[in-house]
């Protein structure tokens, strides 16, 4: 929509602002054309909050991608999501910018994928409650893609090294029950 | 199932074969021309907006210069297999399911063609059987079409049945999301021959498989080839997690098994919908408003967007463990799946592909 002010000046719309915005951070075309694709109430709201929060070229378009694909998943307009309490409260609490759409794209991701972050919370959650130590570390799959558990030692002596292969030891069956949850439950 | 076609283009040479002749008269109402070029009618069309889903209306009978046999190209040494070959018959399909890998697979020949001289396949195939005597084979025609889709104006799986049924070692797959068994009725197998249906449930068909018949159609159709003497076996592939599909598959087994007992069943196969980037963009960009589009999938390491892998497997348990629960002793295996997946899923540490493949072709 082109709105004329009285003198004949052009009202800045929204849509303006969007095509400001996609092009100070270098956003692309296929995006931007999602984006616009939004109907209107939808990429104001997408556009107030990539403001409010100052994104990053590769947030905007991660988290363009992100409320996209959780309004298809829910059957709610993308305005929704991004006026959603949860991303208003974070929009809300003090700390940085950048620290604020960190915490933003992160909710986006745990709503995107709300199994996988449950699921990865609890495994961390217990592999920290084995207090394996600082030189033990138990590396999970990216996102959990694959089924494959990793257990690495780091020791600058023998005697680390025995501390931390007993502190498994005492830990094996905990751990062989994460790497069987990691694989969808004991076979 | 009906399919609307703009048009039907013969190649120059095959206008006078059985099929073109079959399909010609079967189609009087759809306008029909022969071409030259048919490399140039089966590219993508500058002027459609979908020129994928527009190909689909374009049927095109032309000559195979290609082998029609070749392995299943899925096969791979990070997968556990199973042995199958397949029959190129058809490329692309009428029907139009949002996470089909042809939205990639045939961007760049969009066209539904069938090739005319599909007689030739025997000869193949009576050289597979020379080459291994002893063993059995399977062989798929649903691999880049669905083997059934058309076969009411085509007659093409009658035939196959017609040549296969007369050698030894060679069993024929008629994978399909259709209820188009008609032509299959008039024949008798002889234990040559089986259809396979992909299994999913009501959701999925609603929302991704459209043009499909449904869930119960396709059941339906199962239980009339059994009772014409034919195997049958189901894919439970691809299976896709959304919210509730756990007990949506466990009724979906359940109605199939009220109408098609565990022993009728030749075997199953199980695999989770999978995705190259390229093919999740291309389906993404058709079906925009899918949700089954959007499952929680992540990069798996071969490649492709899975399941993230606890759901995955817990999902392909469920399904293994309700077939289990059910008595059924047919074979079942997964398809795309490393060895590990496999060894949770059944406890057991997976035949080898040929093994496999001989135990689906005889079961």
């Amino acid at each position: 929509v082109v709105s004329e002010l009285g003198d004949g000046r052009r009202r800045v719309t929204v849509d303006d602002k969007i095509r400001a915005l996609a092009t100070r951070r270098r956003v692309p075309d296929s995006h931007l054309a999602d984006w616009m694709a939004m109907e209107p109430v939808s990429r104001e709201a997408f556009f107030n909050l990539a403001d409010d929060l100052g994104f990053r070229t590769a947030q905007l378009i991660r988290a363009l991608e992100l409320i996209r694909e959780i309004a298809v998943r829910r059957s709610v307009a993308p305005a929704s999501i991004a006026t959603s309490d949860e991303l208003a409260r974070i929009a809300r609490v003090a700390g940085s910018r950048p620290e604020r759409a960190r915490r933003a794209l992160d909710a986006l991701e745990s709503m995107r994928y709300p199994m996988l972050h449950a699921e990865l919370d609890a495994l961390r959650r217990d592999i920290w409650a084995l207090k394996l130590g600082g030189n033990v570390r138990v590396g999970l799959p990216r996102m959990l893609g694959s089924d494959e558990v990793t257990v690495s030692i780091s020791a600058r002596s023998g005697r680390e090294m025995a501390r931390a292969i007993e502190r498994l030891a005492d830990s094996a069956a905990a751990l062989a029950e994460i790497a069987d949850r990691v694989g969808g439950g004991k076979s | 199932v009906n399919f609307e076609l703009d048009e039907i283009i013969v190649e120059r040479g095959v206008e006078n074969s059985a099929l073109a002749r079959r399909v010609i008269a079967a189609s009087a109402q759809v306008t029909c021309r022969v071409c030259d070029d048919v490399r140039a009618e089966v590219r993508p069309r500058a002027d459609d907006a979908d020129p994928f889903g527009a190909g689909k209306r374009r049927f095109v009978i032309s000559r195979r210069r290609a082998p029609f046999l070749m392995a299943c190209p899925g096969a791979s040494a990070q997968f556990a297999c199973c042995g199958y070959l397949v029959a190129i018959l058809a490329s692309n399909c009428p029907m139009d399911c949002s996470y089909c890998f042809l939205q990639e697979h045939v961007a760049d020949n969009p066209a539904f063609q069938i090739f005319a001289n599909y007689p030739d396949l025997m000869g193949e195939l009576d050289a597979v059987i020379r080459s291994a005597p002893s063993r059995s084979f399977r062989v798929g025609t649903g691999e880049l079409a669905d083997s059934l889709a058309f076969d009411s104006i085509t007659g093409i799986a009658r035939d196959l049945v017609e040549m296969v049924r007369e050698r030894g070692n060679i069993t024929i797959e008629f994978k399909t999301k259709t209820d188009e068994i008609d032509g299959l009725l008039e024949i008798d197998p002889r234990g040559r021959a089986m259809v396979s249906w992909t299994m999913t449930p009501t959701a999925v068909w609603k929302s991704s498989e459209h043009r499909t018949a449904s869930p119960s159609a396709r059941i339906a159709a199962a239980r009339r080839v059994i009772d014409a003497g034919y195997r049958v076996g189901f894919h439970f592939d691809p299976l896709i997690a959304y919210e509730n599909a756990e007990r949506d598959y466990s009724d979906l087994i359940d109605e199939l098994f009220d109408s098609v007992a565990p022993s009728e069943i030749a075997f199953v196969s199980i695999g989770g919908l999978r995705m190259t980037p390229a093919l999740k963009r291309a389906a993404r960009a058709r079906h925009p408003n899918d949700p089954m589009l959007l499952g929680e999938d992540v990069p798996a390491p071969d490649g492709r967007l899975r399941t993230f892998t606890p759901r995955r497997i817990a999902m392909y348990r469920m399904v293994a463990e309700k077939l289990r629960r059910a008595g059924a002793v047919m074979p079942a295996y997964l398809c795309m799946e490393s060895q590990s997946v496999h060894e949770r899923v059944f406890g057991t540490h997976p035949p080898s592909a040929a093994q496999l493949g001989s135990v689906l072709a005889t079961a």
